[in-house]
């Protein structure tokens, strides 16, 4: 590689700039479309990592549980090894919450004479234990112990949380590869029409004695100049659409503070696209036969 | 510096070559002259191994063409300077241009390329044409900067097909006097012509070739 090869390539690539141009928005649509992809499936992942940080279960105990009942139950809980900790909630404590929580509507506790609120087990389970299936067997086996009303957990939530995470990991994967091809399949079309372009320059090249190497050199670089002009392109779109958009609507969008936009997908697209290209190229070439 | 053993190359059945055999000494320069499809850039084509021939064996500077890898190939043909008689100049690019590639290709630095190639358009009287594109040059001009680019790199072999192709008689002769100049510095060269004027008073040996077969080998 040498500043022929470099001033050849730029050439080629200004002399139809405009088809050129084009592959460059392709590939930076693409590769955009791809990071919309992977960072969706990047909160999804997140959020399945932290969901079993926050999810507890509830055992809501009968009355009149007597205190040593409760001590053994408590005991018990915590000798099972998918248990990380089990807090005792009183009535009374119960009803404090309750209070708190209420802390400017109080009135609606006002005509209560006895506390309606049973005492309970608050119950985080070990993060490899949160799966639909093991937490309902447990549910399950709580439910037979002595003393034990009800034992809650939202079921629901954790089951569609799961599939959705599951399927939208696999749709994601395949939809990212998908993409991924299609723009490797842009840069490879891109450099071979060059390439059958310059059929007879090649040819000349090859009688002159330059190697595959000194050939395949300023194809080699206009797909990569291409791939690294799509990966700047979408870096640049990245920036502005997640840096710079949304953070200016988490204001009227709270839920938009939740999501992570992960800064090294953007900076890294460039050098994404410039490999990509430079992929592509290289397959389009192919062997160069003498 | 070339030897031919029983060559015979086939083009869809029909012999373009039959059973060839001759031998170039080194520091020579030659002729081959024939009719239009007597097999002269077939030969040559063979001599820069362009194509394979169906039987039997071609020796270039004591390396046999059959013992040659793909890979190799490159490398044999910075030993031979070629005169295309399409010429093959990059339209896109200047004269200089096209005469540095030969150089830029044999992996020689830039600051030794402009000099080599200035004084090599000197030789062949296009100094004040290197930064023309091709197709602005007439057939003559440009027939001049192919064998610039041929001789640029002081190659030890010259291949020239058919250099003065409608070339006027005084343009042919300062071709042939280029060739003259490069051959009397070492280079043997091998020019295939059916123009008599060329070779007619040389005092050099010219093949005679008659639908692929040599048929005749004189001084003239």
């Amino acid at each position: 590689m040498n500043p022929y090869h470099l001033k050849s390539a730029l050439g080629g690539l200004w002399k139809e700039k405009w088809i050129h141009f084009l592959s460059v928005l392709s590939i930076a649509v693409g590769l955009f479309i791809i990071t919309l992809g992977f960072i969706a499936v990047y909160n999804l992942h997140y959020l399945a990592v932290k969901l079993p940080e926050r999810f507890s279960m509830t055992v809501y105990l009968k009355e009149g549980v007597p205190p040593d009942d409760v001590n053994k139950l408590l005991a018990d809980l915590k000798a099972n090894n998918h248990v990380q900790k089990a807090s005792f909630i009183s009535k009374d404590m119960a009803l404090l919450e309750l209070k708190k929580s209420l802390k400017d509507s109080e009135y609606l506790l006002e005509g209560l004479e006895e506390n309606p609120l049973p005492a309970s087990i608050e119950i985080k389970l070990g993060k490899d234990f949160v799966k639909t299936a093991s937490v309902k067997q447990f549910a399950g086996e709580l439910k037979e112990m002595a003393w034990v009303e009800e034992v809650q957990y939202g079921e629901e939530f954790l089951n569609s949380i799961q599939s959705v995470m599951s399927g939208a990991k696999a749709v994601g994967t395949v939809f990212l590869v998908a993409l991924l091809a299609g723009i490797i399949f842009v840069c490879y079309s891109t450099v071979k029409i060059l390439f059958y372009r310059k059929a007879d320059e090649v040819e000349t090249l090859k009688l002159l004695g330059a190697t595959g190497w000194f050939i395949r050199a300023p194809f080699l670089l206009e797909g990569s100049i291409i791939g690294l002009g799509g990966g700047l392109f979408a870096g640049l779109a990245g920036f502005f659409v997640f840096e710079l958009s949304l953070k200016g609507f988490a204001g009227a969008m709270p839920v938009l503070r939740y999501f992570i936009v992960p800064a090294w997908a953007i900076y890294s697209l460039p050098a994404i696209g410039l490999a990509i290209g430079f992929a592509g190229a290289l397959v389009a070439l192919g062997r160069i036969r003498f | 510096m070339i030897l031919f053993e029983n060559v015979t190359k086939i083009f869809e059945g029909k012999p373009a070559l039959k059973e060839l055999s001759f031998h170039v000494e080194k520091g020579e320069l030659l002729f081959i002259t024939g009719q239009s499809g007597a097999g002269k850039s077939t030969l040559l084509k063979l001599v820069y191994h362009a194509e394979r021939p169906e039987a039997g064996s071609i020796t270039i500077a004591g390396q046999r063409r059959d013992t040659i890898r793909p890979g190799e190939i490159p490398f044999l043909r910075r030993n031979i300077g070629i005169v295309f008689q399409d010429f093959r100049l990059l339209a896109t690019r200047t004269v200089y241009e096209n005469v540095a590639l030969a150089l830029r290709i044999r992996g020689m630095k830039e600051r030794g390329i402009k000099p080599q190639v200035m004084e090599t358009l000197r030789v062949v009287n296009l100094r004040h044409k290197s930064d023309s594109y091709p197709p602005r040059l007439s057939g003559g001009e440009q027939q001049r900067v192919v064998i610039a680019r041929a001789i640029v790199a002081e190659p030890a072999l010259l291949l020239a097909d058919e250099p003065t192709g409608n070339l006027d008689p005084e343009t042919s002769a300062g071709i042939l006097k280029i060739f003259k100049d490069i051959n009397a510095k070492g280079t043997t060269v091998l020019v295939a012509t059916h123009n008599r004027d060329l070779y007619t008073n040389s005092g050099r040996r010219v093949f005679k070739l008659v639908e692929g077969s040599l048929v005749g080998e004189e001084t003239a």
